[in-house]
């Protein structure tokens, strides 16, 4: 009698103390003091299986992105795509990976990366687009993403260790492939991340301002980005799932003009090539 | 009553009496955990791996990946010598056994991370047989005690932290608790007029209910963390088997019948141990990202009080007590990483008083733990020990006033191993 007396006025103290701090806001901690010298050290080895990984797993992504739109078939327009994008990841960082873009076949405004260098661009955001600049403006930021390893970083993604003490470890520990688990739970996570939760407002800021580098550096005007930025801010519906899924534009835009005078690009002289643009969409729909 | 006969029945009393038991009498006898086992369990401020679940769950939230398992296979030996019980000999009782003592898991759920994990923190495997021939200063011919005994603790259960904000925690865990018990115990005496005492006592006891566990962490500054955690263990069902069988031509025995034929006593009772509130309070510094400085300091409110005819140990009133612990992690390089610690595991008895009979037990320990671990990339191989030693009070023979002097010892050594993925 005595012990369930006990239990029960410790469930009570405990359902008291711990119900508002629940219902709280939960954020982001930040306790990078604990990390150790000894956690997850990378060699030369593990640095490439590192790479394979992201690239299988960018291509799980990918898979899951095209089945949930399907991708447009139009063949002009995703070849296109491809040149403006492969011109701009010529300028970026990341030269293992081999670039691959799209176009997804949906009305909503949106742009996707998935790691190992996979770009998708709705159809919705083509539409929106006015010339070559802003399609570049927006491969660029995915591009970002993908080189400041945003989704790789978030989700921990790396190629198994297969040094011996490792492989001991795993004997003694009497575990059996707990890496397929985990990689099956991330692409999960990922799917996440792109179409329910978004990646954090750091990131998004990061990839705005690389991407605005980038574009700068392959030769187009890097206001391009935040002319197209302020033209889908205006609350569409098919824009609905960006607003979620991204910082204020506001706060963006602010960022992205601050970086283009401190940098001294908005004296920039840049061609936005919009009658080609407007040439290669003219087959859309 | 002769003095000779007081002891045969003193000892056959103290057995029968329920000594034969895991340690009762104190809280610490297990340290859980691969990283925290080296820093002598001061972990509470840490706990950011799978061993924080048993520790504090709070602190899993800021586990250094997305998931993470651990495990720790242990060698535990105890060894209690209580010095001049019978005729000037002394009576040991040791104890080994071999047992993956703790389990964990830890991955991201929601807006928090969700753990599962399995431990021991206490297990007691006894096989001893000894032999007195020839008790000095007695009539005893002969003395055999034969032991088995096995107790053990078992924790599993799963966890669920989240972040409050960037600097506070806060972690639940419910443990499954189950306890089971079994023990044989054997005893033939001989004197010299060849008059006899044979004895045979069985114990089998089941023990399970909850242990639930709250937990906070908080970081006030910058490379400073302190946790607490809440526990205490609900016992929800207890059920005892206990059957004692003896023979003797003795008459001052306390065998019911004096005639050789044997006596046998069956009993049955659900009696519930009572385990006290325990409240942990830890911290931790962070100076650089190869030293950590821990302690930790664990208060106990006093427990048991429960009553039983049969068997006395397990359920009496367990006195308050408190434990401390210190620990500190230095990494050598970014491979290797070299832990030590010291601890406390206090007596929860009073201090043993002159004149009186049937009392408990008083040994404070004081214990050295130390690890070392080599790491890659995505996984630690861990191997350490931890050694306790203290000095105290016993009263060996129930029923007779006289106190031994109780040495003890106990050693761990673990092998642990952890991967993140």
């Amino acid at each position: 009698m005595k012990n369930r007396q006990s239990l029960a006025s410790l469930l009570i103290v405990s359902a008291v103390i711990i119900a508002p701090l629940a219902l709280s806001p939960a954020t982001g901690a930040d306790q990078s003091f604990r990390q150790r010298a000894g956690d997850s050290k990378a060699t030369v080895r593990s640095l490439t299986a590192d790479v394979e990984a992201e690239i299988r797993f960018g291509r799980d992504v990918a898979a899951r992105i095209v089945g949930r739109h399907g991708l447009y078939a139009s063949e002009p327009v995703t070849r296109y795509v491809n040149l403006i994008g492969q011109a701009v990841a010529m300028h970026a960082s990341r030269p293992e990976l081999r670039y691959r873009f799209a176009v997804l076949d949906t009305n909503t405004v949106n742009a996707y990366a998935a790691p190992g260098g996979y770009i998708f661009v709705t159809r919705g955001a083509l539409s929106s687009m006015r010339d070559e600049a802003e399609l570049a403006g927006v491969l660029a930021h995915e591009i970002a993403h993908v080189t400041q390893k945003h989704i790789v970083k978030e989700l921990n993604i790396r190629g198994q260790d297969d040094a011996t003490e490792a492989g001991i470890a795993h004997f003694l520990g009497g575990t059996s492939d707990p890496t397929r688990v985990a990689f099956s739970q991330a692409v999960d996570k990922a799917m996440d991340l792109l179409f329910e939760s978004g990646l954090k407002k750091a990131d998004e800021l990061e990839a705005d301002r690389v991407g605005a580098l980038i574009l700068a550096n392959t030769g187009y005007g890097p206001k391009a980005l935040p002319r197209y930025l302020e033209r889908i801010s205006d609350g569409r519906e098919t824009t609905r799932l960006l607003h979620a899924t991204h910082p204020p534009f506001s706060e963006r835009l602010a960022k992205l003009n601050e970086l283009i005078r401190s940098e001294g690009l908005d004296a920039m002289s840049a061609g936005s090539a919009q009658k080609r643009f407007a040439a290669n969409m003219r087959t859309m729909k | 009553m002769s003095r000779t006969n007081t002891v045969c029945l003193g000892i056959l009393l103290a057995i029968g009496g329920g000594r034969a038991d895991a340690d009762d009498y104190h809280y610490n006898n297990m340290l859980i955990g691969h990283r925290a086992s080296g820093l002598g369990g001061a972990y509470t401020a840490i706990s950011d791996d799978p061993s924080g679940l048993y520790y504090n769950p709070a602190g899993i939230v800021y586990a250094g990946a997305t998931n993470f398992s651990a495990s720790v296979n242990a060698f535990h030996r105890t060894q209690y010598d209580y010095r001049d019980v019978v005729g000037g000999s002394d009576w040991s009782r040791e104890s080994s056994t071999l047992l993956p003592n703790f389990f964990g898991v830890t991955q991201p759920l929601g807006n928090g991370v969700v753990g599962f994990s399995y431990a021991v923190p206490d297990s007691i495997l006894e096989n001893q047989d000894q032999l007195l021939r020839n008790v000095s200063g007695s009539p005893i011919d002969t003395y055999i005690i034969n032991i088995n005994n096995e107790d053990n603790t078992y924790k599993l259960g799963p966890s669920y932290a989240i972040s409050l904000s960037d600097s506070l925690s806060i972690g639940a865990t419910l443990y499954a608790h189950i306890r089971s018990t079994e023990t044989i115990f054997s005893q033939v005496i001989t004197l010299t007029n060849e008059q006899y005492e044979w004895t045979t006592s069985y114990l089998q006891s089941e023990e399970s209910g909850i242990e639930p566990i709250i937990g906070l962490m908080w970081s006030p500054f910058e490379r400073l963390a302190i946790g607490m955690s809440v526990r205490q263990t609900f016992v929800l069902s207890s059920h005892t088997d206990l059957q004692n069988v003896c023979a003797t031509d003795i008459t001052t025995s306390a065998c019911e019948r004096k005639d050789q034929h044997p006596s046998t006593q069956l009993s049955q009772f659900d009696t519930e141990r009572v385990y006290p509130l325990q409240i942990a309070l830890g911290m931790a510094y962070f100076p650089n990202n190869r030293l950590l400085l821990s302690a930790d300091f664990s208060y106990y409110a006093q427990a048991g009080g429960a009553v039983n005819s049969y068997i006395d140990s397990p359920f009496r009133t367990k006195e308050t007590t408190w434990n401390a612990s210190a620990g500190v992690e230095y990494y050598v390089s970014d491979h290797w990483a070299l832990r030590a610690g010291v601890f406390t595991n206090r007596a929860n008895t009073p201090a043993l008083e002159s004149g009186r009979t049937g009392q408990a037990d008083h040994v404070d320990l004081l214990g050295l733990a130390a690890s070392v671990s080599r790491f890659t990339r995505s996984s630690s191989l861990s191997f350490g020990l931890a050694y306790t030693s203290g000095e105290g009070e016993a009263q060996a023979v129930q029923g007779i006033d006289d106190i031994q002097n109780l040495e003890v010892n106990t050693l761990t050594l673990f092998l642990s191993t952890s991967y993140t993925y």
